[in-house]
């Protein structure tokens, strides 16, 4: 049965080097998804700071509008 | 060409032909990876060609009918992975005609880099239209995925198949119900 546990271990050895490739490619995924998590964090986190800057500029408008006598420019 | 279709391909031989015939054409065709396929990867469609060649040395049959037989029992594999995508389908023409806009476009949410066909639909009462079109000339396996599908459904359909173009690359089906 020489032929037969042959077939069998060259059967394993494609099945481990499969799994192998399938393992690297899911760690590179898993990186490639850490970081643009990481990068849509930071936008994230950039784009609040934009928003309460912008809506404080705005706020201070309106009280310039409000106050009589008021910088209109 | 996705790793799926190479695994599938090789447990077919295994299934239908036996370890030892899936073993030699495995030897036999030389392959980049030596045949060590996963269905998440992406290999080179003359990897397939080498692997159906040497299947129809060892079996004695013509390529074209093994890639049909290929994509009818691709369409079983479909059926057992994916089930969702059959939710309230209840005939054949109606699974075929969401192929390129349902089914292709979540291959493509998965598999960005892959190459699919593009299958264009034309539809009436009776009958469909189908135009295949793909540099990976594969209408016989396109062939097989529609015969599994209609035999899934329970319907009988004649197919007209006719070549566009000479080299496989645009098909039309045309399906008549019986």
């Amino acid at each position: 049965m020489k032929g037969e546990s042959d077939i069998l271990k060259r059967k394993l050895e494609r099945e481990q080097t499969a799994r192998e490739e399938a393992e690297n490619l899911l760690k590179a995924k898993s990186l490639a998804l850490n970081e643009s998590n990481q990068k849509l964090q930071s936008l994230n986190q950039t784009l609040s700071l934009l928003v309460d800057e912008r809506t404080n500029k705005l706020k201070k408008r309106e009280q310039e509008y409000k106050v009589p006598g008021g910088k209109q420019n | 060409m996705k790793g799926i279709i190479f695994r599938e391909f090789i447990n077919m031989v295994e299934v239908r032909f036996g370890d030892k015939v899936a073993d030699t054409i495995i030897t036999q065709a030389h392959l980049t990876n030596n045949g060590a396929f996963t269905s998440v990867g992406t290999y080179h469609h003359r990897d397939l060609v080498q692997l159906l060649t040497q299947l129809s040395k060892a079996t004695n049959i013509a390529p074209p009918h093994l890639l049909q037989e290929f994509g009818k029992y691709v369409f079983q594999v479909f059926l057992k992975r994916y089930p969702h995508m059959f939710n309230g389908i209840k005939d054949g023409f109606t699974f075929l005609s969401l192929t390129e806009n349902t089914i292709h476009t979540e291959v493509l949410k998965l598999y960005p880099e892959a190459e699919l066909p593009s299958i264009d639909v034309v539809r009436d009462k009776h009958a469909l239209k189908l135009l295949y079109h793909s540099r990976r000339q594969l209408p016989d396996f396109a062939e097989g995925l529609i015969i599994g599908c209609m035999n899934h459904f329970e319907e009988a359909v004649l197919i007209d198949k006719q070549m566009i173009e000479s080299d496989g690359s645009k098909v039309l089906f045309i399906l008549t119900r019986k």
